[in-house]
């Protein structure tokens, strides 16, 4: 590569200032530096890039130098400062300006010729000065620079740039191999690949067009075929192109060639951004190869007018404008989601960009999206119901099941629980005005218009089942399901489920059977049976029908295969011998306890199951030896955990004389040397019961070992305090907690902090306990009914209204109005002071306060979770003041 | 692109089998080892209209906004690629961008 060589000393010829008169002045302190311009100030500028600088300082340097060796690098100095200026000035586009510059380098004399020099004058033409630079003595003897000097050239001979031919020898390789670089450019663009590969093969490999080789063949890598469903090049395809445009420098002649082609690999996406910097020539090429119509282009420049996020109303006015080519249909149904988030607003402006007036069915679906966009269910149904009617409406005289319009209804009204999964979660509600009546009701509806979707019919079998109180809509929604897909594996499993929910034990093991004819390998079936034969037997042990609970267990027998199952089978049949009093029962019960080494975990699983049984556990520990049993290790602990956390995750409770009988040796347990981690999922399980004594036992030994570790001080604290209301929590034990809150953050614990912040922020139900007499859940009850007697109805009132006030700023809206949904004594008593103060003042009241609050951070953050919303009375009237556009 | 018609390069009243053919097709040119991402939209517009009902759901509820890409597949749809014009080539061999 070119490198300046040494200058033998000389006298300065003139230097040309032509562009003095376009540089501003220099600044004073531009000149105050010159004055100090030292060699080792210039070289620093050059090397830093500040070539302007440089050219100055060497300037004066040299003005000032005497002659000699010193001059000399001063000279060589100055040089690389035009250059450098030059090079900047070409990257801008600037020739004729960069020009000046390398002619100012070339007049400081005995300099070789810069091939950059060469090819800035190519740029502007000026061939006849190029000619005579190709006998420089020095180029000859750089053959990287002179081969760099013929490339452009060559690129500027295909572009038709006059005099170049005429200026060559006749045999020169510019000259020679034109032809067949023509021919081998005329044969890509008119697709002649075969013609294009033997052009190539006919360009030498050291041929000035050898960059052009590399362009052509990389381009023509580019077939339709190689294309993927977004219009993007295959990632094979691009990779090899890709590497035949790496073998270009970037100083070639043909480099503008190359990024071209590389621009043409990018994909879409890529691409969009790069487009705006194209010009004419690279944008041309990139959209022919891929296969841009010219009014795609068209409609890109448009678009580009509109920013890089265009504003929903000038993107419509767009859509609008070219309704034709887009489809009326489409820029309707897309044009309306540019209306949100708020549609009120975007409904203006509709027609202002060019829209017909919105049809009403359009605010309807307008109102149900807005709705989604809050966690307010009842909102939700509310307005898909609207929706749903409309549509109904407007499809008289009927609507024909399994038609669009029909499933449009009946999606429409499935949607609550798309989103809300209200119906998974919740138990039956007898309530129809309820939410999850309602939502369930709209359900049912939904398959009258499309009856074929069995997933509705399943999640309604489910969400009847739950709880076991609803079984009559269980058995209905089952029947019709039924009726349809007979021998469908889901549809016999929720057969199966709704008769082991009716008690109908032999109907669930013939159902059983008949889903294990087709599935033999259905394990859940046989479990979800073998359980269903279990409760049988117990609910006959619990009335003292040892007999009938044998004939049970046989039949669990038959279709258990777990070693889980037959242990419970086992410790069941010992429970029903004993009550028959049969010996045996004893000794079996004994040989199980001892497998399980007669410590926490045997006496667990026996208590367990002699309380699902109707046995007082205490007496049958007594009875089997084990009422006191050795100190527990390590290994029992675990085990006992792992059992409680099974047993928990059924949903069920752990009973309370589990932790009577058991608590004593447990707390014991609590010194035993656990890791961190096994202490700190022994609280998490803990904090699912009741047993906070044991929990705050093993947080204190945590925090001996670990102190102040943030999330034992949380079980520790709310172990300690469990049933305290948090004004009654004395001041240095909430201070205690949020030092740990701020331990937990400094440790990045984000999920540590949010459940910390929780309790520091007010009462949660369980924690609080439900309210007393509406408020009076954290006073004493003396003294509230000393107040009572003192006051009149009025103050009581008012001192409801604050009190009122205090829990709604504390849960936030949502968390209040949870509140008031609740089953139970605590909605109960929510529900008897709505009535008391009156419905329509106390939505005053939250929607007040919900306007000064920032509900952030509150135990019932209003985004994102669950929230029942406002009460049927309220929705309704909502609804009835809606104002359609 | 947001359209999963747009991206699978459906119409917008094609059926079951003409979706699942098109995604075959797309997955021939995008599959999950060459191109995840590429497979990734594939499959997400699939999921989106696969079935009768599906299709309905999306117009009913899908709330995303069109994108410029989405304009500009709709109304004017990329084409087979062409070779350039001899003169692009001049214009770029010249120096011209």
């Amino acid at each position: 590569m070119y490198t300046a060589r040494p200058a033998t000393p000389s006298v300065l010829p003139p230097i040309r200032f032509d562009m003095a008169k376009k540089q501003k002045r220099p600044s004073v302190k531009a000149r105050q530096q010159t004055c100090a311009v030292t060699p080792e100030s210039a070289r620093a500028d050059l090397d830093s890039g500040r070539f302007r600088e440089a050219m100055a300082g060497y300037k004066e340097l040299l003005k000032n130098a005497p002659t000699g060796e010193d001059r000399d690098g001063l000279r060589i100095g100055l040089a690389d400062a035009y250059e450098g200026r030059a090079r900047q000035l070409g990257a801008k586009g600037m020739h004729k300006e960069a020009l000046v510059m390398w002619e100012n380098r070339a007049a400081l004399g005995a300099l070789p010729v810069h091939p950059d020099h060469a090819v800035c004058l190519l740029r502007l033409g000026r061939v006849a000065q190029v000619m005579p630079m190709l006998n420089d003595v020095y180029l000859k003897a750089d053959p990287e620079s002179r081969a760099l000097l013929l490339g452009h050239l060559a690129a500027q001979m295909l572009a038709g740039t006059a005099g170049i031919a005429e200026a060559l020898p006749a045999d020169d390789p510019i000259r020679v191999q034109a032809t067949v670089a023509e021919e081998a450019l005329d044969a890509y663009c008119v697709g002649n690949d075969q013609a294009l590969a033997q052009a190539l093969k006919a360009i030498p490999f050291r041929s000035p067009y050898r960059d052009l080789v590399q362009i052509l063949k990389a381009l023509s890598r580019l077939d339709p075929a190689a294309r993927d469903h977004r219009g993007d090049w295959t990632e094979e395809v691009r990779n090899e192109a890709a590497k035949l445009l790496d073998r270009v420098e970037d100083n070639s002649g043909f480099a503008r060639l190359r990024d071209a082609a590389r621009l043409a690999l990018l994909s879409e996406n890529e691409l969009a951004p790069k487009l705006r910097d194209m010009g004419t020539a690279t944008r041309d090429l990139v959209f022919s190869l891929r296969g841009w119509p010219a009014e795609r282009a068209i409609l890109w420049n448009e678009l580009q007018t509109l920013g890089n996020a265009p504003q929903p109303k000038e993107l419509l006015r767009l859509m609008f404008r070219h309704r034709r080519a887009l489809g009326d249909a489409w820029v309707h149904e897309r044009g309306l989601r540019l209306l949100l988030p708020k549609p009120q607003t975007g409904a203006k402006w509709w027609i202002e960009a060019g829209g017909k007036p919105l049809r009403k069915i359009d605010g309807y679906l307008l109102d149900a999206w807005e709705s989604e966009a809050e966690s307010d269910p009842w909102k939700v149904v509310t307005y898909w119901q609207d929706y749903a009617d409309l549509m109904a409406d407007a499809a008289e005289p009927r609507v024909e099941p399994g038609s669009d319009a029909a499933l449009r209804i009946a999606l429409v009204l499935r949607r609550p629980e798309t989103l809300f999964k209200i119906l998974e979660r919740m138990e039956p509600d007898p309530d129809p005005e309820s939410l999850p009546g309602t939502i369930a009701a709209d359900l049912e509806s939904s398959l009258e218009h499309d009856p074929d979707d069995r997933s509705t019919y399943l999640a309604l079998i489910a969400y009847y089942l739950r709880g076991g109180k609803a079984l009559k809509g269980a058995r209905n929604i089952l029947k019709r399901a039924q009726e349809r897909w007979p021998t469908d594996k889901a549809v016999l499993t929720a057969a199966m489920d709704t008769a082991i929910a009716s008690g109908a034990f032999n109907k669930a093991a013939t159902i059983a059977a008949d889903i294990l004819a087709v599935d033999p390998i259905n394990s859940g079936v046989r479990e979800r049976l073998v359980e269903a034969h279990l409760a049988h037997a117990r609910k006959n042990l619990r009335v003292k029908r040892a007999d009938l609970a044998m004939r049970a267990l046989a039949l669990a027998e038959k279709w258990s295969r777990t070693e889980r199952t037959r242990e419970r089978l086992e410790l069941v049949r010992g429970l029903a011998e004993l009550l028959a009093f049969d010996p045996q029962g004893e000794g079996r019960l004994q040989a199980l306890a001892e497998s399980l080494g007669n410590g926490l975990a045997a006496r667990l699983i026996l208590l367990l199951e002699a309380g699902a049984c109707g046995i007082p556990g205490a007496r049958l520990l007594k009875q089997l030896g084990l009422a006191k049993a050795s100190t527990p290790d390590a290994a029992d602990l675990r085990a006992f955990f792992a059992r409680v956390r099974a047993h928990l995750d059924t949903g069920a409770k752990l009973p309370s004389e589990v932790g009577r009988e058991l608590k004593g040796p447990l707390k014991q347990t609590a010194r035993l040397k656990l890791d961190q981690g096994e202490m700190e999922s022994i609280c998490e399980t803990l904090r699912r019961t009741d047993m906070h004594d044991v929990r705050l036992a093993f947080a204190e030994a945590a925090l001996k070992r670990w102190r102040g570790e943030p999330v034992f001080e949380l079980h520790a604290f709310e172990a300690r305090h469990r049933g305290v209301v948090p004004w009654n929590i004395p001041m240095h034990e909430t201070l205690r907690l949020e030092q740990a809150l701020e331990r937990a953050r400094d440790n990045g614990d984000s999920r540590l902090v949010h459940r910390i912040i929780e309790v520091l922020s007010g009462p949660s139900l369980p924690f609080g306990g439900p309210p007393r007499g509406g408020f009076g859940g954290g006073f004493n009850e003396d003294e509230w009914d000393d107040e009572d007697d003192d006051i009149d109805d009025g103050d009581m009132a008012q001192r409801s209204i604050s009190l009122l006030a205090d829990m709604i700023r504390t849960l936030g809206p949502s968390g209040f109005r949870a509140l008031l949904q609740m089953p139970g004594p605590v909605g109960e008593s929510m529900r008897a002071i709505e009535r008391d103060l009156g419905k329509e003042a106390l939505d005053l009241l939250i929607n007040a306060l919900a306007a000064d609050m920032n509900t952030k951070g509150l135990p019932f953050p209003d985004s994102g979770d669950f929230n029942p919303g406002p009460s049927p009375s309220t929705r309704k009237r909502n609804r009835a003041k809606r104002k359609r556009r | 692109m947001t359209d999963p018609f747009l991206i699978l390069g459906v119409p917008f009243d094609a059926d079951d089998a003409a979706i699942e053919a098109a995604y075959l097709a797309g997955l021939r040119r995008a599959s999950p080892e060459r191109d995840p991402a590429g497979f990734e939209a594939l499959r997400g517009a699939y999921e989106k209209i696969r079935t009768r009902r599906d299709r309905l759901a999306y117009a009913l509820f899908d709330q995303t906004p069109p994108t410029t890409a989405d304009i500009l597949a709709k109304a004017a749809p990329l084409g087979e690629p062409r070779r350039p014009k001899r003169a692009t080539l001049t214009a770029l061999a010249r120096g011209e961008v």
